[in-house]
């Protein structure tokens, strides 16, 4: 009796701890942090679009976009590009999350990319 | 007595557990419920955004639309100028799929006599920057009127977004002044040319010096004239002159890069 006992009340403490592991809210948890990441990273992008201009991107030599793409990333966001094939500088190693557009503009694509490094 | 222990022990340990699960699944749901918040919130933030990059996208089709009609078109003006204004209108509708959102965008537009408006009505005001420094509604410009209507949807379901509106805006051009003062020129061009002494070149050429003399404003116009006795069939003939005049704006800044626009003008008279 005393052993069906401990099987019994055994046997439901591995399934409640199954379930318990299963149904874990860090992973949850994890997934909205990374999301509002990179939401943030999405928002950037739009941000230096709108303060650049869409004639600036279509009229501007690549160097000068990178340039500005510099100008606009600061110590918690890297934002760099690739416009027609010419990637600028500054892909950092390791980011918290991530965004890119792309934007055809009379023909001319390009590739804004933007990486949270630090928590916002 | 051991039996007892046992089954209580047991019991305990069902509610304790039981008790943790539940507890666990609390925070399950609840971390469930903030990433489906976090995520939609997301999604709308991240459509919203595209929504006024492809409002933007939209006036920059008409500006550039706009533009090579300008640079390949003089505009002429002894003709009504209603006729050439309407061709700069025409409309467009894309879709495409970009940052996970679907979407499609019907846009419209034509020149704007002065409305008078200023931005944008109706939709996202951050477009303006977008198209920054043709944005707005400018005096004596060429301004157009874009309509634009975007519906987007998340890929793979909601949130569906829908969003329109109108916006003003402008190719820097002096189509006003341009135009006035092609008509003027042309005008007193022919007054000029009515009463020639005679039908030949010289008297032409005396004519033009005088205009130009006596109206220095007419200094960025392109002026010219022939004179040529046509043959009659009575044998007097009769002076035809033939004038014209042209004002070229070179190095407009357009979305495009920079451009020239022409305005002409011509006509004929027996004085």
């Amino acid at each position: 009796m005393r052993i069906l006992d401990i099987g019994v009340a055994a046997a439901y403490a591995v399934l409640c701890l199954s379930l318990i592991s299963f149904m874990g809210p860090y992973a949850d948890e994890r997934r909205s942090v990374q999301a509002a990441q990179d939401s943030a990273a999405s928002s950037a992008i739009f941000r230096y679009v709108g303060s650049v201009g869409l004639p600036f991107l279509y009229l501007a030599q690549p160097s000068q976009i990178c340039s500005s793409l510099g100008a606009a990333s600061n110590r918690t966001m890297v934002l760099s590009g690739v416009i027609g094939g010419y990637r600028c500088p500054g892909t950092p190693a390791s980011f918290l999350g991530s965004s890119s557009l792309t934007v055809t503009i009379s023909g001319r694509q390009v590739e804004i990319e933007a990486w949270v490094v630090e928590g916002q | 007595m051991g039996s007892r222990r046992a089954v209580a022990a047991t019991l305990v340990s069902v509610i304790v557990f039981t008790s943790l699960l539940f507890a666990n699944a609390a925070l399950y749901a609840a971390g469930s419920t903030y990433l489906s918040s976090a995520v939609l919130s997301a999604s709308q933030q991240r459509e919203s955004n595209y929504a006024t990059l492809l409002f933007g996208l939209s006036a920059y089709s008409a500006l550039a639309y706009a533009q090579g009609y300008l640079q390949n078109h003089s505009f002429d003006c002894s003709t009504p100028e209603s006729s050439y204004l309407d061709s700069l209108g025409g409309s467009e509708s894309v879709g495409g799929a970009n940052q996970g959102i679907e979407y499609s965008v019907d846009a419209s537009w034509g020149y704007a006599p002065g409305s008078g408006e200023i931005g944008v009505r109706d939709g996202p005001a951050a477009s303006q920057s977008m198209i920054q420094p043709f944005a707005g509604y400018s005096g004596g410009a060429l301004n157009l009127e874009v309509v634009t209507n975007i519906n987007e949807t998340l890929l793979g379901g909601l949130p569906a977004y829908g969003v329109g509106g109108t916006e003003d805006v402008h190719l820097p051009i002096l189509l006003d002044a341009t135009v006035s003062l092609c008509t003027s020129a042309l005008s007193e061009l022919r007054e000029s040319l009515s009463s020639l002494p005679s039908c030949n070149a010289s008297s032409v050429n005396e004519a033009l010096a005088l205009l130009r003399f006596e109206n220095p404003d007419l200094d960025s116009v392109e002026m010219g004239a022939s004179a040529q006795q046509s043959p009659a069939l009575d044998g007097a003939g009769r002076c035809v002159v033939q004038y014209w005049v042209t004002i070229t704006e070179e190095g407009i800044q357009g979305v495009s890069g920079t451009f020239d626009w022409t305005a002409l003008g011509s006509g004929s008279l027996s004085p």
